[in-house]
């Protein structure tokens, strides 16, 4: 290969795309390499069923920094966002539970459940925006060392305990109990009704492998409301033409600066020579090389799969090893031959439009969390339906819808062994008929079921353990403790090799700033 | 009939029938989640009719808590700065609530029906903090804001509307009286109370008797000059009585998402008056005295005589050095003072009657943009104070 | 004001850390009076009438009494000392298998069952633990400090943060990552042995409603260690003689102490503190009131929510205090064909804890409101541990046992007997024949605990131990400092840094807080 390029990035998802668009634009030579034949890693459009469009991994839209849709003209570029306005949970007895956008309207619908959670909500919501407030200024932020005495990690520090402080006393002690609780104790403190705390603890489960009634998943809720803090019309969103549409707009603004995309180009290989990165090697033993490699892999797939312990400070490797990224999440993409029906949801409701759900108590979700502690999916899971094709028709055929159906939780192993295919199809028949219970006819609309657990999360889009934030998001891996302490600056041990994955700050969701941060942190390196 | 919160963004008041046949000009806002008019007619015809005849206005939004129980007394004696076991039977009293560190939640009205009978009447809801409030006293605290309509009939003919209605004795209720009254088998509170300054009275019953008691009035009052008011009107009486307004002139609730203390206590609103430090604990009181006593006050506010006729909605003001020392919060031109006044939060250290203050108003005429450094006068409030607000009894005119 | 008051203090609840807060005032020339609504002193140390033989009301071992506090208050002066200072302890499986080990060395000799692998972990494990726990300690002995406030607490903050800085760049970090994370990842991460690390687990989640899985259980492992360095430890005539020990050092400081007296109410005239009143009526006055039941009860109770804003109120019934641990005692007749047999287990402290999958499992049934069908069990033969015990014929076996909900579902009765059963079954297992030699038997519940002693819920340490109610943020982080924002009326108990477990250590920091802003009048 006589190309040599300035940064190689491995791995086309967004945070990959994202890292490398920065840089494009910033005039470094990028080349983007990609094991699969199509690039967006989790955030993925893929007709795996004739005229069905399936987002098979990630599936909403919201997290997505602005201040990368503006640096990269994403709706330029092609991403359109269709706003939903709520999410609707449906309760055994065959009543519901709907949230609203207008704010009487949504406290209304709470009274009928309970008169003082409806009140409640304001002083629950006021405390989630707050928090939202200071996290969001971190998130674009490179975490500042606090072992370090260099200038500008004393300074990073300095700045964050200013804006901690300017919040006042006593919310600095609600700020640090709040990353420390569990979901649960934070919403007992707000909420009586449990339909109403199991709607709202959904939001602290997601992708995590903890339970409600953990402490530190009340952080975990943030993540979700991070999306709603801009004032964004329809904070969420369907991606039209599904969430490949966000690749697609990334890797347009990755082009458009010169940026090249190889696909179909496993790398096998972190070429380190002289204790510097300088390349990789292909799977069919090619080498691409490069003065800078940046990986949009997990840590363990980077540091413990691609590269030479050898290579490596002992102490790193251990610590990457004990990076906690169990696998808790599957999904079911499914296409269906009509619209299903949820009785128990009004016709008119426009909640049904957005998210749907069937856990009507925080002892449901911590229930479903037992069995995935004892190595097991859940045998009554948290599901978050949602049929985007009611809003976008370029997602299925006329009068036929796709629905993408998130589960938690599903553990990376069975009881300790490997996923089998019986496995699978037993998870996938639990989720269908969970869902059955809600909906009539759902089963016999079901053309074609993609059942996606951690193995194939793990195998297809190369997420370790299948786990979808590269990471759990809890206290011991947040800020400068993510992924590991000591390289929470998006640079390894190795001179030249990055990392832009989710594995590092802030962690997942389809948000781009690790892959924003890492950008910056190269070209500050680059001194570009 | 109660419609599911997915058939209706926006509810309506019990009045709606009468109100939407009135509203001509289709302005209508959404006040707590209830369809409301902005101005029926013409705003100044409205206005008018509150400050020289008589005008009708539908406050049914209002939250209204009914408050009993052997401790109802001593629950707002700890809710409330004031103290209430000196508020009589079928008496009103303005009061005001705070939170742990004396900020400000929200102002209101209490009613006494009874011994251990009370409603209170606020902007804002705040169940939560009333039930909490409640733990370790013997209260019973219910939310009836739907099932209670409400009107306030306010001008100086409001007295003789009411007579002619029917309501025999009306005049010999005083400021801030309470009183029962039977018509065509509903029963109806009227207090003497409102939120323009003027002589005015607020009329209380069940929702089922909405249209027949607008009926009446309307009726009652059609040789008094009686016409339904939108809230556009009743803001412009509110300022020139000097009344501040729940997130207007201060953030309810008690609670600031974003730092820099956007809070107020009582003490930096005027509401000195309400607060009583004798009458043993209540909410706020130990943060309170501290400022009290520690002057740590950090803003007043005062009222403004603004000079020239443009007003001054949301001007910053300075002093005569140019340094800002705080901001408009309610402004208005007052068609019956024939003045521009405004009701501004000044820092608690400048001394307004020597500082030079000066608002920075910016005005558009014929879409060209002017910036006038209008200079201000500090004024008593209310703006506007006509004796025949306090004299018992009522004139009838 | 010209009032004359009756003390200068009154402590109510007689306590550890009533009496240890006590003891502190009145060595600083103090009138102080303690009142106490049982008829001897000691609270959970209290001795009690079982069968004829007397056994500690609750208080099952020392898990690290600070020691600086016997020596401040000359205990062994007033007849305290240790009959096993550093009680060795065994894990055991389902099939009767045991590990034996020590918190508090690193022989690894006594770890046979484990794997070398395992062995030769231990060390470096154990002692890094203790040298975090050496941080822990640093902390559970200071007054929490504010996060506002003057140049004090930044002071505080700063020889923490120096503290931290010594342990050198790596650990330090080591040290921020795990001290929030589980106990259940740390020890999969160095262990293989599933026993073993059950045992560790077990040492972790003693007494909290916490699982191996469950975030901040390294921290509670930490303040475990950090009392006496992983050694646990029983007083020669069992816990109450601590009890007896620090009413004698009381008394001879002249603290005057008033049994049978409930307290009804503090009495508070213009937003001070003016004395209490009790359940008959009498009103006892003194400036300062302290109490050493738990924050809820005292403020919620003593003080009254009509003293207190809604907000505060709002925080303190935001307090979680639920109890989870269960004690249970056994009277055992003539042991001595039974000793001979497992005479070193008899001395020793005994947990059943097959795996760490048992214990959350045992968790899991209390998280809705059902005991554990399997629990995880402490149990100890106090009158064998205690050579001065040994004329007595007949002995006791006390158990701790996890997890029994303070809010159950179903009959209380029925879940008695099936505690008791289940325990007494893990007991046998773990004493062959130990059934057999059972003559009476006592259960006690959350429930009963918060009947016995006043502290709402039951909970061994008062208030759940974890990071949001931990320092500066126990139990509330506006009662933090020990005092109310009522005038004159201090927290001294377990529900105030940095907790229960009969460390004394609140009842100390509360009284340092009280001299150093009550001068004598």
């Amino acid at each position: 290969m006589a190309d040599r390029f300035d940064a190689l990035v491995i791995g086309a998802g967004h945070n990959g795309l994202t890292a490398a668009a920065y840089l494009a634009r910033a005039g470094v030579k990028t080349v983007v390499v990609e094991r699969n034949p199509y690039i967006g890693g989790a955030a993925v459009s893929r007709e795996l069923y004739p005229g069905f469009t399936y987002s098979n991994c990630s599936y909403v839209c919201s997290l997505m920094r602005p201040e990368i849709m503006r640096d990269l003209d994403l709706p330029r570029h092609g991403l359109q966002v269709i706003p939903f306005e709520g999410s609707v949970t449906m309760t055994e007895d065959g009543g519901y539970f709907a949230s609203y956008l207008d704010h009487d309207q949504n406290r209304r619908e709470m009274a009928r459940y309970s008169a003082r959670d409806a009140e409640a909500y304001d002083d629950y919501s006021a405390e989630v925006l707050r928090q939202c407030r200071f996290i969001k200024d971190t998130l674009l932020m490179t975490p500042p060392d606090p072992t370090s005495f260099r200038p500008r990690d004393l300074r990073g520090l300095v700045d964050l305990g200013r804006r901690f402080a300017a919040q006042g006393e006593d919310w600095m002690y609600d700020t640090i109990r709040f990353w420390t609780m569990s979901c649960g104790d934070f919403l007992d403190q707000y909420f009586e009704s449990d339909i109403i705390k199991g709607h709202l603890a959904g939001s602290s489960i997601i992708g995590t492998a903890l339970g409600p009634k953990s402490p530190g998943s009340a952080y975990v809720l943030l993540h979700h409301y991070m999306g709603e803090v801009d004032g964004n019309i329809g904070a969420w969103g369907y991606a039209r033409g599904g969430m490949g549409a966000v690749s697609k707009s990334l890797a347009a603004a990755f082009q458009e600066a010169g940026g090249v995309i190889r696909t179909d180009a496993p790398v096998a290989q972190i070429i380190v020579e002289n204790g510097k990165a300088c390349g990789v090697a292909l799977s069919n033993g090619d080498e691409i090389r490069a003065n800078n490699v940046v990986s949009n892999m997990d840590v363990k797939r980077t540091f413990l799969n691609c590269m030479d312990a050898s290579d490596l400070p002992d102490d790193f490797v251990r610590q990457v090893k004990n990076f906690k990224i169990r696998g808790s999440s599957g999904k079911l993409n499914i296409a269906l031959d009509g619209l299903p029906e949820f009785p128990s949801i009004p016709a008119d409701c426009p909640a049904r439009y957005g998210d749907m759900h069937v856990s009507d108590s925080m002892d449901y979700l911590e229930i479903a969390y037992d069995d995935w502690k004892s190595g097991t999916w859940s045998k009554r899971p948290y599901v978050d339906m949602m049929i985007p094709s009611m809003t976008d028709p370029t997602m299925a055929p006329p009068g036929k819808h796709f629905m993408s159906v998130f589960v938690q939780y599903v553990p990376p192993k069975i009881h300790g062994r490997d996923w089998a295919d019986a496995d699978r199809d037993a998870f996938r028949d639990t989720v269908i008929n969970r869902i059955a219970e809600y909906s009539p006819n759902f089963k016999d609309l079901i053309l074609d079921v993609e059942v996606r657990t951690p193995r194939e999360l793990e195998a297809e889009v190369g997420l370790t353990e299948g786990n979808i934030f590269q990471g759990e998001l809890t206290l011991d891996q947040l800020l400068f403790n993510r992924p590991v302490p000591g390289y929470a600056q998006y640079r390894s041990p190795v001179k030249g090799l990055y990392m832009c994955g989710s594995s590092t700050h802030p962690g997942g969701g389809v948000m781009g700033a690790p892959g924003a941060n890492a950008a910056r942190e190269i070209l500050r390196d680059l001194k570009r | 009939m109660i419609m599911a919160p997915y058939e209706s963004q926006v509810l309506t008041t019990p009045f709606h029938p009468r109100t939407s046949a009135y509203c001509r000009t289709n302005h209508w806002a959404n006040w707590s989640g209830y369809t409301t008019v902005q101005v029926y007619t013409d705003v100044q015809l409205e206005y008018f009719a509150a400050r020289n005849s008589a005008a009708l206005f539908d406050l049914s939004p209002m939250t209204k808590y009914d408050i009993t129980g052997p401790s109802a007394e001593a629950f707002l004696n700890r809710l409330l700065t004031r103290d209430i076991r000196r508020l009589g039977v079928n008496r009103v009293a303005y009061v005001a609530w705070c939170n742990d560190d004396g900020m400000l939640i929200d102002d209101g009205t209490v009613f006494r029906f009874a011994n251990n009978r009370f409603r209170l009447c606020c902007q804002e809801r705040h169940l939560p903090w009333l039930l909490d409030s409640a733990f370790g006293f013997d209260v019973d605290i219910t939310e009836v804001t739907e099932s209670i309509a409400a009107l306030a009939l306010q001008g100086p003919t409001s007295c003789a509307v009411l007579k002619s209605a029917g309501f025999a004795g009306i005049e010999n209720l005083r400021p801030f009286d309470l009183a029962e009254y039977e018509l065509h088998g509903a029963s109806i509170h009227i207090s003497r109370t409102g939120f323009t300054g003027d002589l005015g009275y607020e009329l209380w019953f069940h929702d089922r008797h909405a249209l027949d008691v607008w009926d009446a009035l309307m009726e009652a009052g059609r040789l008094y000059g009686i016409t339904p008011m939108g809230s556009q009107a009743l803001e412009m009486t509110r300022i020139e009585a000097g009344f501040i307004q729940a997130n207007v002139d201060f953030l309810a609730g008690g609670r600031a998402t974003r730092p820099g203390g956007n809070l107020r206590s009582p003490l930096e609103l005027g509401l000195d008056w309400l607060v009583n430090f004798d009458k043993g604990h209540f909410n706020g009181r130990r943060a309170l005295l501290a400022e009290h006593q520690n002057r740590t006050s950090r803003f007043k506010l005062v009222g403004l005589d603004v000079d020239g006729n443009k007003p001054a909605n949301d001007a910053l003001l300075y002093d005569h050095r140019d340094r800002e020392i705080g901001v408009v919060t309610s402004a208005m031109w007052s068609p019956t003072c024939k003045k521009s006044i405004a009701i501004a939060s000044i820092k608690h250290h400048v001394d307004a009657d020597h500082a030079g203050i000066w608002a920075d108003i910016y005005v558009q005429r014929e879409l060209k943009w002017r910036r006038i450094k209008a200079t201000c006068r500090v004024v008593e409030r209310p703006f506007f104070n006509p004796p025949r607000r306090r004299i018992t009894p009522a004139g009838a005119h | 004001m010209s009032t004359r008051y009756n003390y200068d203090a009154i402590v109510i609840g007689a306590g550890h850390n009533g009496m240890v807060c006590a003891a502190y005032l009145a060595r600083a020339r103090r009138r102080v009076l303690v009142v106490d609504a049982a008829d001897a002193v000691g609270g959970a140390l209290r001795p009690i009438d079982f069968n004829g033989l007397s056994v500690p009301f609750a208080a099952q071992l020392d898990y690290g009494l600070d020691r600086s506090l016997v020596d401040d208050l000359e205990l062994s002066r007033h007849g305290f000392s240790y009959a096993v200072e550093d009680i060795g302890s065994s894990v055991f499986n389902r099939d009767g298998s045991r590990i034996d080990y020590a918190m508090s060395n690193d022989d690894t000799r006594s770890l046979a069952g484990v794997s070398k692998d395992d062995a030769r972990q231990w060390p470096e494990f154990r002692q890094r633990l203790i040298r975090f726990s050496g941080i822990i300690s640093d902390i559970a002995r200071r007054s929490p400090p504010r996060l506002g406030g003057d140049s004090a607490n930044a002071r505080t903050w700063l020889a923490i943060a120096l503290k931290l800085r010594r342990l050198g760049r790596s650990e330090m970090r080591e040290f921020l990552r795990i001290g929030a994370i589980n106990i259940f990842d740390v020890l999969e991460e160095q262990f293989e042995n599933p026993t073993f690390k059950a045992a560790i687990a077990a040492e972790a989640v003693l007494g909290h409603h916490l699982a191996p899985r469950s975030p901040n259980s390294v921290l509670t492992l930490l303040m475990r260690l950090a009392g006496s360095q992983g050694k646990i430890a029983l007083p020669r005539g069992g816990m109450s003689a601590l009890g007896a020990a620090l009413q004698s050092a009381c008394e001879s400081r002249g603290v005057t102490f008033r049994m049978n007296a409930l307290v009804r109410r503090v009495v508070i005239d213009n937003d001070m503190a003016r004395g209490v009143e009790l359940d008959d009526g009498t009103i006892i006055t003194a400036p300062t009131v302290i109490s050493s039941t738990d924050p809820r009860t005292t403020c919620l109770n003593l003080v009254g929510a009509d003293h207190l804003d809604t907000g505060f109120v709002r925080r303190v019934r935001n307090i979680r205090s639920n109890g989870c641990t269960a004690r249970i005692d056994f009277l055992l007749d003539n042991l001595s064909g039974f000793a001979a047999a497992s005479a070193l287990g008899l001395k020793r402290r005994l947990i059943y804890a097959p795996d760490m999958d048992t214990i959350e499992r045992a968790f899991n049934d209390s998280k809705y409101g059902r005991i554990s069908a399997e629990p995880l069990v402490e149990l100890v033969l106090p009158t064998m541990l205690d050579a001065s015990d040994r004329e007595s014929r007949q002995h006791l076996a006390t158990a701790l046992v996890q997890y029994v909900p303070y809010q159950m579902i179903g009959d209380i009765n029925m879940a008695r007997d099936t505690l008791l059963e289940n325990t007494r079954n893990i007991a046998e297992l773990m004493l062959p024949g130990f059934k057999s030699h059972i003559t009476a038997s006592r259960v006690l519940l959350p429930t009963d605990i918060e009947h016995g002693l006043g502290n709402h819920g039951g909970h061994w340490h008062h208030a759940e131990i974890a990071l949001d109610q931990f320092f500066m943020l126990r139990p509330v982080p506006a009662l933090a400092q020990y005092q109310l924002p009522v005038a004159g009326i201090w927290l001294c108990g377990a529900g105030c840094h940095p907790g229960g477990g009969i460390s004394g250590v609140p009842g100390r920091n509360a009284a340092v807080r009280i001299l150093a802003s009550v001068s004598l009048r």
